[in-house]
Order: C-alpha cells, then structure tokens, then sequence
C-alpha cells in the first residue's frame, strides 16, 4: 500500500480511538488531565529510552504509560489533602514531569535523536515508514499496530464496565455502597486514555492527541445526552475529522496534526452555534418563539376581556394595543401577525377579536 | 563571582529573577479562582499569533510577535467564556478546547512558514522551550517595564478583584463590574506570559504562574501577605533554578526553575504538614 493511504489510516485511527476514549473524560469534566498526560509522558519515553539503551518500542511504551499513571495519582495524591485544588495540581504536576524529560534529554541526549519538537508536534508523514519487524518479517506500521491495539483495549473496557461507569460517574455514592470502588474505574479509565494517548502521540503528537480526545467528545455533548449517544458521535467526529483535515492538508501541504486541530476547533464551534436542540441559534429561536406565545396570551387576555363590551370598538384594536400592552410598534405587528396565522384571533376592519384557536392557545 | 562582571550570564540571572517575581503576582489570584490552567491555555495560544506576526511583517521583531501573541491568547480566552456562557460545556473542557486547537493552528501557520523560501523563521520556535540564554538586555528591561506596569494595575483593583475571587456571587450582586475585572485578569496574565514566552516557552509558563502560590497559600492570612509570599518564593526559585543552570554545563534555564519552583511547593507542603498536623489551612480573610 502506498504510504499516503497508510497515512489516511494512521489518522483515522488515532481520530477513533482518541475520540472514543475521551468520552468519558469529558462527561466527568476533567478534560485538563488529558493535557496533563499527554505532555508528562516524556520523561517515561526519556526512561525507556535509557533502559534500552536506545530507541525501543515495549521500553518507551512502559515508560510513557507508567509517567502517564504516575501523573494521574500525583494529580490525585496533591489534591486527597484538600489543600489544593485540582486546576493548581494539574498545573503544577505537568510541566514538573516535562521539565524532568526536558533535563534529562539535554544532559543524557544532547546528541541523539530524541526531539522535543516532534514529540509536540509530531509527524504522521514519517509514520508509514516506521515499520514493526518480527523475525524478519515486515508487518507493516508501527502506529496501526499500536492504535490497533489501543482500540481493542478502549472497547473492551468501555463494553466490560459499561453499567459501572455509568454507575461511578452519575452517582459514585450508590457505586460505593453497591461495592464497587469509583476510584478503581477512575484509575482503570485513565489508563485508557494513557494508553490512547501514546499509542496516537507517536504519529501524530502530543497537541493533536488532546485536541481528539478533548474536541469530538466535547462536540458529541452538545449533540445527545445519552452516553451512548455521546460515544457513537465523539468516534464519528474524530474519525471524520481526521480524514477530512489529512486530506485538507495533502491538498495545501501544511502540517497535517495542525490541520486536525484546527478544523477540530471550527467543528466544535460550529456545532455550538448550529445544535438542532442545544445549539445557540436554535435557543434563540426557541426563545423567541416563547416571548411571542406569552405576548399572544396577553393579547388574548386582553381580548376577551373587552369581546362584547361597549368599548370593544376602542380597546380591542391594533393601534390601542401599543399603549394598552406598553408594546411598541414593530413588536406589535410580529405579535398580532403570529396570532393571526395561528388563528388565534381574527381580524375585522381596525376590530380584533380572539380566534378559532384562541382557546387551544390559551391551554399551551 | 562571574555572576556579576558576566553580561550573559548577569542578564539571564536579572531576567530569570524578574520573571519569577513578577509571575508569581500575575498568576497569583488566577489560582486563587481555581483558574490555575488558563495560563497554560493563554501560553498555548499565543502560537498562532506568534506565527502570525511574523507572517504580516516578515521579520523576526519582537513587537509585532508580541503584539499577535496578546491578541491571540486574549481571543483564546474570549473564546472560553463563549464556550462557557452559551453552552453547557465546563470550564476545563472549554480551556481544553481553546488550547489544542489554537495551538494547532500555531502548528498549521508554522509549516506554512517554513514552506516559504524566505525561511529565515530559525528559532521562531524557541518559544516553545524557551531560550533563557539568548535573553539581551532589551529583553530584561521589558520584562521589568511589563511587569511593574501590570503589578501597578493588579494591586490597584486588588479590592473588587480579591471580592470576586472569594464571593463572586456577592461581587455580581453588589453591582460590580465582573466583566471588567476578568477581562483586566485576563489581560494581566496575557502580560505574564508575554514576557515569560522567550525565556522559559509556552510549556512551562504555567508553573511559574501557579507554584509560588500554592507554596505560599498554607503560610499565609491575607491576600496581601500570599502576594509577598508568592513574590518572594518566585524570585528565590528562579534565582536558585538561573544559577544551577548556568553553573551547570547543558542544564536548560526554564526546566530547572521549574523543577526548583515545584521542589519549593513540595518542601511547604511536607513543611506545613509536620508543623500542623490534622489542621487543615487556616482561612483567608476576604478584606
């Protein structure tokens, strides 16, 4: 297969798994910690390169994933006292750890290739050509092996405990009386994003991989409100996205991780203005609509109040309401014009009238 | 003692020194607000309007650079308050998402850059790390000049800002400007990681901005004590972190500081723990 198709793969796969594993992050509203990880796996990778004595897959991989645990409990362990908060524990915590992996390569690494940079950043280009050799055979990319692998792991934890992380997350203190420790999911579903997080940040680097396990699942809120709902859009989103940002970025040769994040960013917002339900316009639509069904239940009100009253002929008309309601003019005429096509009231010459529906109305 | 006849080595002492002290203060009530990370997403978001400065103007100018990086890390926070306000997403959320995707596009206009044939854009991305050796004087005075300017500004509106830290329901109900006070937070911050961009990079900005308080806050009654606390225990961690460094071949500046800084919120927490057991922190007095 030529590597660009490889590429295409790669990112879909990093997009999916990311996406699928930060849905729960998201729900229990700890998405920092994500970011806390994916930058404290450095000094892990430092030590595993170290260990092997040069670059290694399994040495790295344990590295990271142990720096990426060794994050969550520190963030945990500085917070158990109460005396501080989370937001200062993540912050304090993460560029500790960095800061450790960016010593220790200047003083150890000055001179191999252990780029901080690329660990940012990240290059999905040169992917494809790292390659998992068993025996002498080529088994193709490394990354498809480790987000394959990264997959298989999410599902499998996200479909085993699928009841006892609802449980955790919406009532933790039922989940510790049924006999279950939140605590032991909290540290099981971190070591999924752990494991998510290297396994992507190789290819395509530390940024793009909290921008997939943060944005899609984030964008997936706005749109359900079943966890469900939530899991089956954030995997959509990240894998959509990240097909659509690669081939954005083959088509103007710019940076592809750069690319995802950014169009990850424009999707979110987007979607925030744009929600059938939830979304911002569709709010203020819904809003508006109330505001004039409340004004047409005044009008109506009104109506009846004067119907067959000697001053019907002064009160019930369109230029009486203005001073009558304290309306001005404009709005006036949306109310009254709303209320006629809904049949709420009727219209004779200057003279309203409640309508057909106007009873109906009133029950709304 | 070559520390003080050196011009390198006087100027990333002076820099150093002055960037710790004065992101102690900025960063200070942002903590207190439970706001720690916004610094981090500031710093992240600053890339872009890096890139961008340098985009429009071709040169490698320290103002313009500034000057995009302002603007983009004060759309960034403009852009979680939107987030916030008109959606449900949490506050950790939205700083998440204005953080890797502005981030991203800093990453985007970047090889947009080093595509061009006038790649003269070498070291544009040491503000990513941070170079505290290369800091010149010029770069020092503004550190000093941003710093005393933005101090200046946080301990005049210390009153309402210390309010809307602790009560911010009572703030908003006693009629005070809550906009404008977060908008004049925001804008502090942005100043501290302005001049905090060159010498220790987006990274490692935030524990600069968050460690001397959190170190400070067990010891302390008042607002005005944590700021002098804070202050000092910036300026020391950054004295003692610029002279390991520079007295240690290969040892980078900003790594070091921060190591140093989190090591002083460690000792003041084991500190505080042995002087005072089963207490738990005192109280802060709001006035």
């Amino acid at each position: 297969m030529s590597p660009l198709i490889w590429i295409y793969i790669i990112t879909g796969l990093a997009g999916f798994t990311c996406a699928l594993a930060g849905a729960y992050l998201i729900i229990r509203k700890s998405a920092m910690i994500a970011d806390a990880i994916s930058h404290s796996i450095l000094p892990g990778l430092v030590a595993g390169f170290w260990i092997a004595n040069g670059p290694n897959l399994l040495t790295g991989l344990i590295g990271a994933l142990l720096s990426g645990m060794l994050t969550v409990w520190l963030v945990e362990f500085l917070t158990s006292k109460r005396r501080i908060k989370q937001d200062a524990a993540i912050g304090l915590v993460f560029p500790f750890l960095f800061a450790l992996g960016v010593i220790w390569i200047s003083l150890d690494f000055s001179n191999v290739h252990l780029d901080t940079d690329s660990v940012l950043f990240g290059e999905v280009t040169l992917a494809p050509f790292d390659r998992l050799k068993l025996g002498g055979t080529d088994l193709g990319p490394q990354s498809i092996w480790l987000l394959g692998f990264a997959l298989i792991i999410t599902t499998a934890f996200l479909t085993l405990f699928r009841k006892e992380l609802k449980l955790a997350t919406f009532d933790p203190l039922l989940a510790t009386v049924s006999g279950f420790t939140p605590i032991a999911l909290h540290y099981g579903l971190m070591t999924i994003v752990s494991v998510s997080t290297i396994s992507a940040f190789a290819a395509v680097g530390a940024i793009l991989t909290v921008a997939l396990v943060i944005i899609p699942a984030a964008t997936a809120r706005l749109l359900s409100h079943r966890v469900s709902g939530v899991l089956r859009i954030s995997a959509l989103v990240g894998l959509t996205t990240s097909f659509l940002g690669t081939w954005l970025a083959f088509t103007f040769d710019l940076s592809i991780s750069g690319m995802i994040a950014t169009l990850l960013g424009i999707t979110f917002s987007a979607t925030a203005v744009l929600a059938p339900r939830n979304g911002i316009l569709a709010q203020t639509k819904l809003r508006q609509r109330d505001q004039i069904n409340q004004a047409i239940q005044a009008l109506i009100i009104h109506l009846e109040a004067h119907q067959n009253t000697p001053e019907e002929a002064t009160e019930n008309t369109i230029s009486h309401l203005t001073a009558e309601l304290g309306w001005s003019n404009s709005w006036t005429q949306t109310v009254v014009q709303s209320a006629l096509a809904k049949q709420a009231i009727t219209q004779s010459g200057q003279t309203l009238a409640p309508g057909p529906n106007a009873q109906s109305f009133w029950q709304n | 003692m070559t520390i003080f006849t050196d011009y390198t080595l006087r100027t990333i002492l002076l820099g150093t020194m002055s960037l710790g002290l004065f992101c102690a203060i900025l960063g200070s009530f942002a903590v207190l607000r439970r706001q720690s990370l916004v610094g981090d997403t500031l710093a992240h978001a600053a890339l872009p309007g890096v890139c961008l400065g340098f985009l429009l103007t071709g040169s490698k100018a320290p103002l313009p650079i500034l000057i995009g990086a302002a603007l983009t890390a004060g759309l960034a926070m403009a852009w979680v308050r939107w987030i916030t306000t008109k959606t449900r997403t949490d506050w950790n959320t939205a700083l998440g998402i204005a953080l890797t995707s502005l981030f991203g596009l800093g990453v985007l206009l970047l090889s947009l850059i080093q595509r061009s044939p006038s790649a003269n854009q070498a070291g544009l991305d040491t503000i990513l790390f941070g170079q505290a050796a290369a800091l010149v004087q010029e770069n020092v005075i503004a550190i000093l000049i941003v710093g005393i300017v933005a101090t200046t500004i946080l301990v005049r509106i210390r009153q309402p800002y210390q309010l809307l830290a602790f009560d911010p329901d009572f703030a908003r109900a006693s009629g005070l400007n809550t906009a404008r006070i977060e908008f004049l937070q925001t804008t502090l911050l942005v100043a501290g990681i302005i001049i905090g961009l060159n010498t220790v990079g987006v990274v490692l900005l935030s524990a600069l901005l968050v460690a001397p308080t959190v170190a400070a806050r067990p010891w302390v009654r008042s607002t005005t004590q944590l700021l002098i606390v804070a202050a000092i225990l910036g300026l020391i961690s950054s004295a003692a972190g610029a002279l390991i460094s520079v007295n240690t071949p290969n040892l980078p500046t900003g790594p070091t500081v921060v190591i140093i800084s989190t090591l002083a919120v460690a000792l003041s927490q084991i500190l505080y723990s042995l002087t005072h057991r089963k207490k738990s922190t005192p109280e802060m007095k709001t006035a």
